[in-house]
């Protein structure tokens, strides 16, 4: 088998280094829950060193990674039918000590993390994909198995939704 | 003002296993990677296939920023200033830009006076390589260069180019602005330099954010798929196709200049408050009050020539951009929206970009209907 000039080795370190945290904001975002983020990344990440084919590049890895890992969480949405809710701040790590003003932003930041995590899952998907992850919608298409129209669509829709649902919050705020 | 999508990507990136939990998973991926290993070596004779391999440095791309910006006309006072680094934070590692950039942090982007100049945020595909060279932008437009780098020397060889080197483009570049809206503007192609392999690309779009923050420091993501061009015997070329992502920083400096308003004049006999005018390398915008309203002449569909003289009346109100060289760009007929009153007045906006890109300081006047506003940049 031909190996691509730039097919990314397969360190385990370098690979929890780059994708376990990706891993867990999959899962968070499909599952609204971190708990079972661990079992996903590892089963995630051994599907990939096990993996005959190597990857043309780093980017094409990424987009491998974050498929499985959906696949994965919506595997477990199926086996489910329900899911547990927790929190974000039950299983984040604890945040850096705060100077004075930036619980307000924070307060601020988790009403809108809540907004998000509100909507409906494919315009969740839609909008950690575009806005965290950074891909264009024609790859977000093609990540989540929908038209380039219907993702544009689900974050125009998203997008109303939150400028609703935060109507207000971001006033008293300074640059 | 940050954007909720903004919060969003911040809380998001919070999120984080612990070390305890990395190291947990490393050593259960070793156990994976061994086992793997040892039934491979098990199943045949054949040394095992090497899963670890070395990653290839990227290459390091000469900047061609000088010449760029030159054929660009982005002539915003280049000389004499140092570089001044503006984004918080270290360089990112090249091979996290070069190799797959919206794998990784956006590219950083410097400024060289007002002129941002992203590092690193380069995309090669189909021995072609896009790289993002030249930021530069107001408070409501923004522009930004690329080169187009064709690996086969003779890729554009015989390419009929109009006057000045520029060809029609034809294409599906795109980029969008994280948390901003952009919409109307000019991309213009051409060749600076015909010794050499490389097209120049500029985009000049207006935007505009939810909650009229700026730009400035948001990340940018650029995507095209192919590049065509319009021949002059009516037919499509492609010249590339592939597919390019590159992300950077919308760093430069905004070069939008408050010009002194509160003048009155008159338009068709109405009176006219001329309410703000602001100019900048990229494109003007006026707001006026007009003591005056057009009726609802006209059906959806239909419009009269009574009707579109009643629409003249409030919001022809002549606007035009005068340039050190002596040329003038009329923005009349700019991009504009009206409000009516309960008063009977109405306010008008009119923002547009001009057809090219100047210094800020080579805008000298805008006339506003026969109100003459001279430009002091200094």
């Amino acid at each position: 088998m031909q190996i691509p000039r730039n097919a990314p080795d397969r360190d385990p370190e370098r690979l929890v280094r780059d994708y376990a945290d990706l891993v867990l904001r999959v899962c968070y975002t499909y599952l609204r829950s971190t708990a079972d983020a661990e079992d996903v990344c590892q089963d995630t990440l051994v599907k990939l060193i096990c993996r005959e084919e190597p990857f043309r590049d780093l980017g094409h890895e990424r987009a491998w990674v974050i498929r499985v890992a959906i696949n994965a969480c919506r595997n477990l949405l199926r086996d489910r039918g329900a899911h547990t809710v927790v929190p974000l701040a039950d299983v984040a790590e604890p945040a850096a000590a705060q100077s004075p003003g930036e619980d307000a932003l924070r307060r601020r930041d988790e009403r809108v993390l809540g907004a998000v995590m509100a909507l409906p899952l494919p315009q969740r998907e839609a909008v950690y994909l575009h806005y965290y992850e950074g891909y264009p919608t024609r790859e977000v298409a093609r990540i989540v198995g929908a038209t380039d129209a219907a993702v544009r669509q689900r974050l125009s829709r998203a997008r109303a939704s939150l400028r609703d649902d935060l109507k207000g919050d971001y006033d008293d705020f300074p640059a | 003002m940050t954007s909720p999508l903004d919060s969003y990507t911040a809380s998001m990136g919070d999120l984080h296993f612990s070390d305890e939990a990395k190291a947990r998973m490393t050593e259960g991926l070793r156990a994976a990677a061994d086992a793997k290993s040892a039934e491979k070596n098990a199943r045949s004779e054949a040394p095992a296939e090497v899963l670890t391999m070395p990653a290839r440095p990227p290459k390091r791309r000469t900047r061609r920023w000088a010449r760029v910006a030159a054929g660009l006309a982005l002539a915003l006072a280049l000389g004499g200033g140092g570089t001044v680094a503006v984004a918080a934070g270290v360089l990112p590692n090249p091979a996290d830009v070069l190799s797959d950039v919206f794998g990784g942090a956006p590219a950083q982007t410097e400024l060289l006076n007002e002129v941002g100049r992203p590092i690193g945020a380069s995309a090669t595909s189909n021995g072609v390589t896009v790289t993002a060279e030249a930021v530069a932008g107001d408070r409501f437009n923004y522009a930004v260069a690329y080169s187009i780098e064709f690996e086969d020397p003779a890729a554009l060889e015989g390419i009929e180019f109009h006057e000045g080197g520029t060809l029609t483009y034809v294409g599906d570049a795109f980029l969008r602005v994280d948390g901003a809206m952009s919409g109307g503007g000019l991309v213009r192609l051409y060749d600076a330099d015909p010794g050499d392999n490389t097209l120049q690309l500029v985009q000049v779009m207006g935007i505009h954010t939810w909650n009229d923050a700026g730009i400035v420091g948001r990340t940018a993501r650029f995507s095209m798929s192919k590049l065509e061009i319009f021949t002059d015997e009516g037919e499509f070329k492609t010249l590339a196709a592939g597919d390019w992502n590159l992300k950077f920083e919308m760093n430069y400096v905004d070069t939008t200049v408050d010009l002194p308003a509160s003048q009155t004049t008159t338009w068709q006999g109405s009176d006219v408050t001329i309410d703000s005018v602001a100019v900048s390398s990229l494109g003007v915008t006026v707001d006026y009050t007009i003591n005056r309203q057009t009726r609802d002449l006209a059906l959806p569909g239909e419009v009269s020539e009574e009707a579109l003289a009643e629409q003249a009346a409030v919001t022809g109100l002549p606007v035009v951009v005068t340039f050190a060289d002596g040329t003038t760009f009329d923005a009349t007929d700019a991009n504009g929206s009206s409000a009516k009153h309960s008063d009977g007045t109405t306010t008008v906006s009119k923002a547009t970009t001009y057809d090219r890109i100047v210094a800020a300081g080579d805008v000298v006047s805008v006339t506003v209907g026969d109100v003459e506003i001279p430009v002091n940049t200094a």
